[in-house]
Formats: structure tokens, C-alpha cells, sequence
């Protein structure tokens, strides 16, 4: 059971997709916290009582998360007219890969 | 005669000059009409004390709910409710209110619209803290930086002024304050860049009476306190809590807030008038005398807490439970420290304050987070408390606080300014004790002492109200409304309300029975910075909540 879990997990970082670029990552990082983190919380930590939990946020939902971005969704605010295009990619970058703890999902990359 | 025929033969004494509204005589003697709450605070000097005491240590446990008013938003619910002839008023960050004071049912509804992008701007919590009222109308303030006055009977608006634009980093949360006739605001937005300043407005035409800065401009008085170059321009103080004002001495007391960026090593001088305590004159907005807690300010300690007026060993003073851990009473005609002492367990800034120079002995760790170190210090920028405010209990000379038991680690760096987003220029994190974060205290004023204390795991962020009754009524984030026996510390008593409880509570009597009322609805700094996952379970949606005893 223990070795084909371990199998498991060999396997899952063979054919898993590259880690984000660290750069990437760092900005949106600081970013995140210079646009996001009054509402989503510091490091996306959130009760997800007032405001979304953005660690639950689908990693296969890219074009959404742009749109929910640029142009509000529900309460939130929209950005569009000040957040730059690279801003908006390393954001995702960030939130995607939950604040770099995970790797880019299949087809996530913005690179 | 009983207390509902001494409201009586005061109304009908009144009655000439009120029938079109309260007057500026009704708003000074507020503390000692019963019947009403016609200010925030519960009166000029915000003691939150009330002299009823049919709700006492005896019969708080039978205490029920009369009635609850859905607020119908979701975001955290902070305003003080005001109550005059039977009818409650109370806002939101997007509507106004007024109910029937007895049965919770809406008399009128005014929304309150804004840009969408708003919320952008602000930095704790999207928040109204309340109402101010004269002459039969009332004054609020929105988050897109206007103020508005409403007709008391219909809600309908009478005028609308912009004070700024929004965009660029300000907003308004803050109660107006009504004093010698004129209304006065403070803004919001000390993460963000702003200039900070303190106005006023003609109650009648909306008219901007005056605009005192809390950042001098080159030239001004106290720009000696700031480098050559722009750093003004962004210099912050804040001033986003209602001042107290004391009539007899005609001066307004305001706190202002932590200066803009943290990194206080770009701006070398105390800045002033940040993080500051201001006596003005309500009619010019001149400033009669200043005192600052935290000279050059990294900490985001700002002075905004209430400054709560009394009278203590023959002095009038001034006192404030300040963000920096200190407890501070301030000889309010002459501006000069009386005591000052921490009210915390742990305060790494400053050893204390000189009671001469009124100037804190600042430590190391202090001088680490001007010159860009890694520092852990507490309190964190969350404060020794944050706003909630503090009540006095003037037959105790007790002060009873929800404090905060949070570090933060920090570090300075280079800020990068955009207009209408954060401008921090600190990297932080927070250091959680093993432990509750927080203590309702009952605090002696003038020596810091705790005579008792509650401790919680999940911090209380409510504001506190102490009655004649021997109690204080205060609420928790996992949504109990709480009332404790003031002398001993406590609990008699508590309800579940169903979502977290960070609104400030206050007291009212009609026909010989007292109520209390809060609003309730989880939210706000605590919620949206702590990244606590144990609020997960206590939903947002706030209420509008009255309690008295059984018929």
C-alpha cells in the first residue's frame, strides 16, 4: 500500500506540469497584497464569511477568474481600469497555484 | 414620579423648540435624558453610560429579545443606532434607517448609492458607524467620500456634498459629529496615500465650513516635523472615529491615525499631526492644542480611539485606550499628559511615557522598525485595541475595553505608491499567541490596573456599554451578545444572534422599561486581515437586535 502510494506521487510529478516561475510568482505575490488581500485576506487566509476564500477558487476557471477580475462579480469591485495586463497574469499565477504551494495546473500557464 | 413622567414633563418642558427636531441644548444634556440617544457615544464625551438599572446584576438573565430588523447586507455591521420620540435610526454602508423604537418596524428605508469600484478603497471593512442628528435632520457619511443630510420624518435628502474623490484613496466610515452647530467628519484611507483632514459642514446648506489638514503643508505650523520633498502629500493621519466635544469649553477633541507609508524611515521627524490628539475650535476647525502618542509612526498605531471626557481628581480630562498599548489621560483644557500607562500585557515600543515631556522612552525594536530590521513587536497594527469602542463608568471611575493579545512581525521596505491602492512599504505578518487574543477589561483609568478581565480565544471587536445596573453589555465574533456584572467581571448573561456581534451597544427606556440594542453581522479588520478559520462557522448578515426584560 506505502510503496504504491509513493508510485502514486512519483508518477503524479512526472507528467505534472512545471512549477511557477518564481519571479512570476513574487509578483503576484506583492500584487495580490497590494490589490487583494484587504478583502481576500493576507496569504488568501479567510474565514470566507465576508468575502470569498480564493484558495477554493477552480483551478480550470481560468477566463472566469479574468472576468471576476476586470470586471467585478457580486460585491467585488471591479479592476479593469487599473490593474495591467502582467499584473492580472501573475495574479493568477499566484491564486492558481495557491500562493505557490501547488504546481501550475494542466494548462494554467500564462508564462 | 416615575422615570416615563419625568420624560414626559422634559418633552412637554422641551416641547417649544423640539417639535421640528432636537435642538443643540437636547444633544448637550443626552446623557441624562433617558428616553433618547441623540448622539454617538451615548452622549458629547462617548462615556457609553447610561444611569438605567431596571436591567441590572439581579434580573440580566431574564433579559429577551423585544424584536430584530434584518440590515439586509452581508458585509461586518458597526453603526451606533440613535433613538428620539420612539424611532430608531440606524445605517449601513448602502442604506438609512429609521423603525418604530418599540416594534422593530420600518418606518422609512433611504439607500445609499455609490460607485461599484468603491470598495477598492477601503483598506478594514466596508462600514458605517452611524448618524448624527439637529433640528429634525440627519447627517451620515458614504464610503465614496460625500456627506448627506437626510429629513428625519421621510429620509428623503436634503443635500449631498462630495468631499474628495474617492479614487485616490479616500473614503468615509465615520459618525458625523454635530458640535456648536456645525457637522463635523473625519476621513478614512491611511494605507493608501491620503492627506489627511478633519472638516465641517453647515447643517442647513451643506456649505464646507472649514478643512483642517492633519498633515501640515511646507510652511504650516508642524511642517518642521516633516523632511523637505512630497511626503506630506501622503503623509496619512486619518481621522476616521467621531470626536467628543465638551460645550463648556466649546473645543472638539478628534484622534488622528498612523502616518502614511509604515516606512517611517522615509519621513525622519514626528510628522505631525499624525497619530495625534487634536483639541479644535468646532466653529474654524483651528487647532487649540495637540498631542502625539507616537512620534514617527511604523506601527500603524494610530490615535484615532475615542477620547472619552471626564472629570477625575478635580481635573476635565481626556482618555483614550490608544492602538500603541498605552492607556492615556490628557488634562483636556491645557492638552498636558496626567497618566499614561499600558493597558496590555506586552508592549514592545516603548518602555513608558515621560510624564514631563509627555514623549515615550522608545526601545530598540522601536529604532529596528525605522531602519528597515525584521522586527516582532506587540501590540500589532491590529492595536492594544482597535476602534471598539471603550465605555466609562463615572460612580466606578472604571473603564471596560476589549483589548487585543496580537504581535506582528515587520519589516520596512521600499513603498510602491498607486493611486487608490495599498501604500503599506512593510512586509508583516502576525504572531498569534498560544491562547486567547483578547481580554474584555475593566481598567483603572489613571493607573492602567486590570481589577478583572474576560479572556477569549477569538478576540472581542464590539464596542462596550456600562450601565447603572452594574453591567457592561458587550459581544463576541462567535455572535453572543454578553452582559457581565462591571464590579466583578462576571458573565450573567448571553444570546446567540446568529452572526458575529462587532457593533457597539447601547441603552434607551420607554414607558418605564429600558432597552439595549446592537447591530450585529460578522465582518470588518478582524475577519478580513486575521485569516481566522474558526469565524468560518459564524455567518455574515447583520441584524438590527433590541433586548429588555419580560413584560
Amino acid at each position: 500500500m506505502r510503496i504504491s502510494i509513493i508510485g502514486l506521487v512519483l508518477l503524479a510529478h512526472l507528467t505534472a506540469p512545471a512549477q511557477a516561475d518564481e519571479a512570476a510568482l513574487a509578483k503576484g505575490a506583492s500584487t495580490y497584497k497590494q490589490f487583494c488581500s484587504h478583502c481576500h485576506g493576507i496569504d488568501m487566509k479567510n474565514p470566507g464569511t465576508s468575502s470569498y476564500d480564493l484558495r477554493k477558487w477552480p483551478q480550470d476557471r481560468k477566463d472566469e477568474f479574468y472576468n471576476s477580475v476586470q470586471n467585478g462579480k457580486g460585491d467585488m469591485p471591479a479592476w479593469g481600469d487599473i490593474l495591467l495586463p502582467d499584473e492580472l497574469d501573475v495574479l493568477w499565477i499566484y491564486v492558481v497555484t495557491r500562493g505557490g504551494k501547488e504546481p501550475l495546473p494542466e494548462g494554467a500557464d500564462n508564462g | 414620579m416615575t422615570k416615563a413622567a419625568i420624560s414626559l414633563a422634559l418633552l412637554l418642558a422641551l416641547g417649544a423648540t423640539s417639535v421640528h427636531g432636537q435642538t443643540a441644548e437636547e444633544l448637550i444634556n443626552d446623557t441624562s435624558t433617558t428616553g433618547d440617544v441623540l448622539t454617538y457615544g451615548m452622549g458629547y464625551g462617548q462615556q457609553r453610560y447610561s444611569p438605567l438599572d431596571q436591567i441590572n446584576t439581579e434580573t440580566a438573565s431574564q433579559l429577551t429579545p423585544v424584536w430584530a430588523y434584518s440590515l439586509d447586507d452581508s458585509r461586518g455591521q458597526e453603526s451606533f443606532p440613535l433613538v428620539r420620540d420612539g424611532v430608531m435610526y440606524v445605517t449601513t454602508h448602502k442604506a438609512t434607517m429609521a423603525l418604530d423604537a418599540m416594534t422593530g418596524k420600518q418606518i422609512w428605508k433611504s439607500s445609499v448609492d455609490y460607485p461599484a469600484e468603491t470598495p477598492r478603497v477601503a483598506c478594514c471593512g466596508i462600514v458605517n458607524r452611524g448618524l448624527a442628528m439637529l433640528d429634525g435632520k440627519l447627517f451620515r457619511t458614504t464610503l465614496d467620500a460625500h456627506v448627506i443630510a437626510l429629513d428625519a420624518e421621510t429620509g428623503e435628502e436634503i443635500w449631498r456634498k462630495k468631499s474628495i474623490d474617492f479614487k485616490t484613496g479616500y473614503s468615509f466610515t465615520v459618525a458625523p459629529l454635530v458640535a456648536d452647530g456645525v457637522v463635523i467628519v473625519g476621513i478614512s484611507g491611511g494605507e493608501y496615500g491620503v492627506r489627511g483632514y478633519i472638516e465641517a459642514y453647515d447643517p442647513e446648506s451643506g456649505e464646507q465650513l472649514w478643512r483642517t489638514y492633519t498633515v501640515p503643508a511646507p510652511g504650516e505650523p508642524g511642517s518642521e516635523t516633516w523632511p523637505e520633498g512630497d511626503a506630506w502629500e501622503r503623509g496619512g493621519g486619518p481621522a476616521w472615529l467621531t470626536g467628543t466635544y465638551d460645550p463648556d469649553l466649546n473645543t472638539v477633541y478628534w484622534g488622528t491615525g498612523n502616518a502614511g507609508p509604515w516606512n517611517a524611515g522615509l519621513r525622519p521627524g514626528d510628522n505631525l499631526y499624525t497619530t495625534s490628539i487634536l483639541a479644535l475650535d468646532p466653529k474654524t476647525g483651528e487647532i487649540k492644542w495637540h498631542y502625539q502618542t507616537t512620534p514617527n509612526d511604523p506601527f500603524d498605531y494610530d490615535a484615532t480611539n475615542e477620547l472619552v471626557l471626564a472629570d477625575l481628581e478635580g481635573q476635565k480630562v481626556l482618555m483614550q485606550a490608544n492602538r500603541n498599548g498605552f492607556f492615556y489621560v490628557l488634562n483636556r483644557e491645557t492638552g498636558k499628559l496626567v497618566a499614561a500607562n499600558k493597558f496590555v500585557d506586552r508592549v514592545d515600543w516603548a518602555e513608558s511615557i515621560d510624564l514631563e515631556t509627555g514623549k515615550p522612552n522608545q526601545t530598540e525594536v522601536a529604532e529596528g522598525a525605522r531602519t528597515g530590521d525584521q522586527v516582532e513587536f506587540w501590540p500589532s497594527a491590529f492595536g492594544g485595541k482597535n476602534w471598539s469602542p471603550i465605555s466609562y463608568d463615572p460612580e466606578q471611575q472604571m473603564a471596560f475595553v476589549n483589548t487585543l493579545n496580537v504581535g506582528m512581525n515587520y519589516k520596512a521596505v521600499e513603498p510602491q505608491y498607486r493611486a487608490g491602492v495599498f501604500y503599506f512599504g512593510a512586509e508583516f505578518s502576525w504572531s498569534w499567541p498560544d491562547g486567547n487574543r483578547g481580554f474584555l477589561r475593566a481598567i483603572d483609568p489613571l493607573t492602567g490596573e486590570v481589577k478583572w478581565e474576560d479572556g477569549s480565544e477569538i478576540p472581542r471587536l464590539a464596542g462596550t456599554l456600562a450601565t447603572g445596573g452594574g453591567l457592561v453589555f458587550t459581544g463576541a465574533q462567535t455572535g453572543e451578545f454578553e452582559a457581565f456584572n462591571s464590579e466583578t467581571g462576571e458573565k450573567l448573561w448571553s444570546f446567540n444572534t446568529g452572526s458575529g456581534v462587532i457593533g457597539q451597544p447601547m441603552t434607551w427606556e420607554m414607558d418605564g422599561r429600558q432597552y439595549v440594542s446592537i447591530v450585529n453581522g460578522g465582518g470588518a479588520v478582524y475577519a478580513l486581515f486575521s485569516g481566522d478559520e474558526r469565524l468560518a462557522g459564524y455567518p455574515a448578515g447583520g441584524n438590527l437586535w433590541t433586548f429588555a426584560l419580560p413584560n
